[in-house]
């Protein structure tokens, strides 16, 4: 009477077919990106699946699921400011991560671009070719865009996202008698570039303001595109994946501006873990990847911190 | 013997027609259900996921329903026994339908059910048994087409045992000797299980091969779903499980332990169960960084 048993629950688990038809959706995966004060976090799940079915749930030795080590989602580290990763049907993402290392990788004139280097660092460079400065996380949107229209009749079915810190040059004002000044931190960047001289502004109105000088400083970039590059930017978060639909209600209803590094993580990792539980083809893993800028703004001391998170198995 | 399993494939397949596929917009209880016998009763567990098209839309959910209970059913007086002081000692039934399939489909089915017996209780005084339930059920599916596969266990006291009947979406009806599993999980640890209590010691189960205690039982149960919950995207959420012998059931519920190195659960009390749906009320969970690796550098 076994067979029996047997056959009926086959039969059953036929008629639970709904995710099949999506390529999108048919492994599963997620990814959700937060943008803070100075910083950008990147959330990503580990889950492989055919339909229903998990095949693997890239867990390495250690317990870890860290990208690289057996977690399917794939990242790309062009340097060391932005991230890309991608949620989707894995055939594809696997190809579009290949062209798009091609492509990243003759661009920055580094070997390949993908993963991290766990434990020491190498050199970055390769016999022949000279580091060039780094690519920003805009350039490699518009690239990435173009690899995917470029495939409009038969595209990835993948919907990638790019993080970064991207840098900018902000303006500086000042008023003709040193009031206070105006704007996000520029009293820092005034006192940090030693106040440069006046220039004459004796006007009435307050419009007239005269530019002292330019100050780069470093802004955080998100940006997620559908399958044939089209792009959206956010200044506060962007998510893709199967899971997609919950993260824009966890992350609407947790991010607030002006968040600091390990209060981004948190907060970003609330809002993927809380999604995810809501979720059949996401999960078993949550690893957050924080671009952590420095606190005035400059280009140097950019630190990646991996964050592996406690989550469900099921 | 092979003949018989030709004949009962053939048979299935073409039962297969009498199922009703899930539309797009239902709720499914993809699932793991499982129940087995022990010495002294039933053992029966059920994870607490219900899905739509990916989304979860129940994490909590009870796909184990009572139909009946010994310890509710006492309005219920059996003619063998109406002068009879001793009525406490009388035999009742407990019995619990484990659901899975359309979720609407499968709370009407119990609903129904609950109703034809207790009439048919009163009606004729007596104690109706797990077996009476099954037959019902079984008239019910074939006369309609329904997407529903149930598993309807407890302890019969007319038997004098535990029992546990699978029943098909067409209607078949037929008992299991020591474990039954549903639901689109049960494929995941079909071979876990046959290598626990494989069929061919069937017909040695009642001469002490099947399990001997209720903690033993509840491990089994517990394992067993929580890797179908590992591999199967529609089951999650807690394992719910009852132990049924003749004198009721009682409940205890487990999370499952996401390491597989150790063996089953936790188990909850009532206590957790309150603070974890407390947690859920504030939003969002606590996260918990398991490992933290600083200043890591692109590759080459």
């Amino acid at each position: 009477m076994r067979p029996l048993s047997i056959l009926i629950t086959i039969i059953l688990s036929s008629l639970c077919q709904a995710q099949r038809s999506d390529p999108t959706q048919f492994n599963g995966g997620s990814t959700l990106a937060m943008a803070g004060r100075n910083s950008v976090a990147i959330a990503i799940d580990a889950r492989f699946g055919l339909g229903m079915q998990t095949i693997s749930t890239g867990e390495s030795s250690d317990n870890s699921r860290a990208a690289g080590e057996g977690n399917p989602r794939i990242l790309h580290l062009p340097n060391s400011n932005v991230l890309l990763a991608w949620a989707g049907l894995h055939g594809d993402g696997t190809s579009f991560a290949e062209e798009m290392n091609v492509l990243l990788a003759r661009k920055v004139r580094r070997a390949g671009c993908m993963g991290f280097q766990h434990g020491s660092s190498s050199s970055s460079s390769v016999v022949g070719m000279v580091a060039r400065s780094k690519m920003s996380p805009r350039a490699i949107t518009s690239l990435m865009s173009h690899l995917l229209y470029g495939r409009r009749n038969a595209p990835y079915y993948v919907e990638p996202v790019v993080v970064g810190l991207e840098t900018v040059r902000v303006p500086i004002f000042i008023e003709n008698d040193s009031l206070p000044l105006e704007g996000n931190g520029l009293q820092s960047l005034i006192q940090a570039s030693n106040a440069p001289q006046l220039i004459s502004s004796q006007n009435e109105h307050t419009l007239s303001k005269q530019i002292m000088t330019y100050k780069t400083m470093q802004k955080p970039y998100l940006c997620g595109t559908d399958m044939l590059g089209a792009q959206s930017t956010s200044h506060s978060f962007v998510c893709s994946g199967v899971a997609s639909r919950s993260l824009h209600g966890t992350a609407e209803a947790l991010w607030v501006p002006n968040l600091e590094g390990e209060e981004l993580v948190e907060v970003c990792g609330r809002a993927f873990v809380s999604a995810l539980e809501r979720d059949c083809l996401s999960g078993y893993g949550a690893v957050v990847y924080l671009i952590q800028g420095s606190e005035d703004g400059t280009e140097d001391d950019v630190q990646i911190i991996e964050y592996v998170l406690a989550c469900r198995n099921d | 013997m092979r003949a018989a399993s030709a004949f009962l494939a053939s048979f299935v397949l073409h039962e297969a027609s009498f199922t009703r596929a899930l539309r797009q917009d239902e709720v499914s209880m993809g699932t793991t259900i499982l129940a087995v016998r022990y010495n002294g009763g039933v053992v029966v567990g059920a994870d607490t996921r219900t899905s739509v098209q990916g989304y979860v839309s129940n994490r909590y959910a009870a796909k184990l329903t009572f139909v009946l209970d010994r310890d509710v059913d006492n309005f219920i007086v059996s003619s063998k026994n109406s002068s009879n002081s001793a009525a406490a000692e009388e035999g009742a039934s407990t019995c619990v339908i484990c659901r899975s399939g359309s979720a609407a489909d499968t709370q009407h089915l119990a609903s129904v059910v609950r109703n034809e017996i207790v009439g048919r209780q009163l009606l004729y005084r007596i104690h109706g048994t797990v077996t009476h339930v099954a037959a019902l059920l079984r008239y019910i599916l074939v006369n309609n087409e329904l997407s529903a596969s149930l598993i309807c266990a407890g302890y019969d006291h007319e038997l004098g045992r535990g029992v546990i009947y699978s029943i098909t979406p067409g209607g078949t009806v037929f008992e299991e000797k020591v474990w039954a599993a549903g639901g689109s999980g049960s494929t995941y640890i079909l071979g876990h299980l046959d290598s626990q209590y494989h069929p061919k010691d069937d017909d040695k189960c009642d001469e002490g091969m099947m399990l001997q205690s209720e903690e033993e039982a509840l491990e089994f149960v517990s394992k067993a779903i929580g890797l179908a919950m590992e591999r199967d995207g529609s089951s999650g959420g807690f394992i719910r499980m009852y132990v049924i012998d003749r004198f009721g059931k009682r409940f205890v519920s487990m999370m499952p332990n996401n390491n597989l190195r150790n063996n089953a659960g936790t188990i909850l009390d009532e206590d957790i169960i309150q603070s974890a749906a407390a947690q859920l009320r504030n939003f969002a969970p606590a996260i918990s960084p398991v490992k933290a690796t600083n200043n890591l550098s692109p590759k080459n």
